[in-house]
């Protein structure tokens, strides 16, 4: 690979860190450059609507790299760097600070946004969206001196800060649209699970419920519901969901379409772009659909993969087993794999005792697997998916049945 | 015998199951021997991400995948395969003696006291 080559990274997530990192490892032998729009280097979000907004983390500790030093593998991050133009053909980047850097191969890695609501009273002071670190550390301040949250959203984001700050004892009242928390991503049988795994810690659950306004002088002192019912509060916090961050890319020749659009080597259509992460919008060849996943592990996983084929390194396609995890108050929650709303749907466990492993089943093969509380049979299920396993719905659902056993001989 | 001043006495060699890990303690540490294609390794026991017993969690091919959040570990190197871990786990050494698996009382590689 000449040296000559220059590869500049588009974001400082996990996508881009593990691309460059990646890259290097994998032999590319040109200069690496990674544009950071935030002040810090790339760090682990996970822990922000956990540990950090608890007080329990200092988000200067959740730097990747260790030290923070990225000199050994000859990586440069900017921070404060957002790119403001792109031209593809003439390969070259402006960059906020003023600099126009010129590229060979780009990587296209800068993830999502939250989704912001206009309604009346959103602009209120004490009313949070959480991504970054200076998000977190403002919402931290404020749940301080807090009594009483509002979280709009029970997805990921909504359910681990509803969690966060009932385990701080403030009053929380979780709203959200859908019938359950968690309802996006898992089966209404285990969505309840999710639900009773909030009741049972106090928190306050308003389903099928939205926000129609707030309300406050200056700063947020009521929620109003779109029943007519009010809650009080101090603060709000609202996690809705994110937008894939493309607009950089709109007229570039880039495609676009729900993010942006990659083959299944993360190639977009323009020839040495390649796009990974939040943000991409990839074709997956073994499932035979398109896929933009918004989680941790695929970010590390398509990052660490991109960087493979910017090298020239990658032999296959990138086919993985999606997979999330959440942690609420002691709650390990995970899942691997991609359901359809026509899977049949089996639960072991206890739902009684907030423990549970579900099935979600394609045909009659294993398409998808959720643990709540039960991280130790998690790996197993996992590979049970990635073979799509055809069990007996009646073997999966016996009590009796060893799943860590069952599932060796798919090791 | 090794030196009973570095090497720690574990469990039976022949207790020791192909693809299955075996928790002990070694002063206030947490480690584990696992077994991978016939040869027993023994690694420190707790995910470096964050608090998790890695016995618990499972082994494929040559690599340790933690139960909480997937994070995977290398059984020979002890180096991070997969994210959100970031920081290797601590590799021992292991001596076999008239069947007997001994441990060293202190990391061969990636030893926390050198970073």
């Amino acid at each position: 690979m000449s040296e000559h080559r220059q590869l500049i990274i588009i974001g400082g997530g996990l996508a881009g860190h593990a691309a460059a990192l990646s890259a290097r490892h994998n032999g590319y032998g040109g200069r690496i450059t990674i544009l950071a729009e935030e002040s810090s280097i790339p760090y682990e979000r996970p822990p922000l609507s956990k540990a950090v907004l608890q007080g329990k983390k200092d988000p200067a500790e959740l730097a990747f790299q260790p030290n923070g030093d990225y000199s050994g593998d000859e990586i440069t991050v900017l921070t404060n760097a957002r790119a403001q133009e792109v031209d593809v053909r003439e390969r070259r980047i402006k960059v906020s600070n003023g600099d126009t850097l010129a590229f060979d191969d780009l990587l296209i890695a800068t993830g999502a946004r939250p989704i912001t609501l206009e309604s009346p009273g959103f602009d209120l002071d004490g009313v949070h969206y959480l991504r970054t670190i200076e998000d977190a550390r403002q919402i931290q301040g404020d749940l301080e001196s807090a009594e009483s949250v509002v979280v709009i959203g029970a997805g990921f984001i909504g359910s681990e800060a509803a969690a966060s700050a009932r385990t701080l004892g403030k009053s929380v009242t979780l709203v959200d649209m859908a019938d359950a928390p968690m309802s996006a991503a898992f089966h209404p049988d285990i969505a309840s699970v999710c639900a009773a795994i909030h009741e049972d810690q106090g928190v306050e659950l308003r389903m099928n419920a939205k926000v129609t306004e707030l309300r406050g002088s200056g700063r947020v002192q009521q929620a109003v519901l779109d029943d007519g019912s009010t809650i009080d509060c101090d603060m709000v916090i609202v996690g809705v969901g994110v937008h894939p961050n493309v607009e950089l890319f709109e007229g570039s020749g880039v495609e676009i379409d729900n993010g942006i659009l990659t083959d299944e080597y993360c190639r977009t259509s323009v020839p040495g772009v390649y796009a990974a992460g939040d943000v991409a919008n990839w074709w997956h060849p073994e499932l035979k659909q398109r896929l933009r996943v918004e989680h941790f592990d695929n970010a590390g996983s398509q990052g660490t993969y991109v960087g493979q084929v910017i090298a020239g390194a990658a032999e296959e396609p990138f086919a993985p087993v999606p997979y999330f995890w959440s942690d609420q108050y002691d709650t390990n929650i995970q899942y691997a794999g991609v359901a359809s709303d026509d899977s049949e749907v089996i639960i072991r466990g206890k739902p009684e005792e907030r423990s549970i492993t579900a099935f979600y089943l394609d045909n009659g093969a294993i398409c998808a697997a959720v643990t709540i509380n039960n991280a130790r049979e998690f790996r197993s299920c996992r590979r049970l998916v990635a073979a799509r396993a055809e069990i007996d719905p009646d073997t999966l659902r016996d009590p009796e049945t060893d799943i860590r056993k069952l599932s060796r001989d798919y090791r | 015998m090794p030196d009973p001043n570095e090497y720690v006495e574990v469990m039976p060699e022949s207790m020791v199951e192909e693809g299955e890990m075996y928790p002990f303690d070694l002063d206030d540490e947490q480690l584990m021997l696992a077994k991978v294609d016939g040869k027993i390794h023994a690694l420190h026991g707790i995910c470096t991400h964050e608090y998790a017993e890695l016995w618990d969690g499972d082994i494929e091919d040559d690599v340790i995948w933690c139960p909480l959040h997937s994070s995977g570990f290398n059984v020979e190197t002890g180096e991070v395969t997969n994210f959100p871990a970031v920081v290797p786990l601590p590799v021992y050494d292991v001596q076999i003696e008239d069947g007997t698996v001994f441990v060293s009382k202190k990391p061969i590689r990636n030893d926390p006291d050198d970073r």
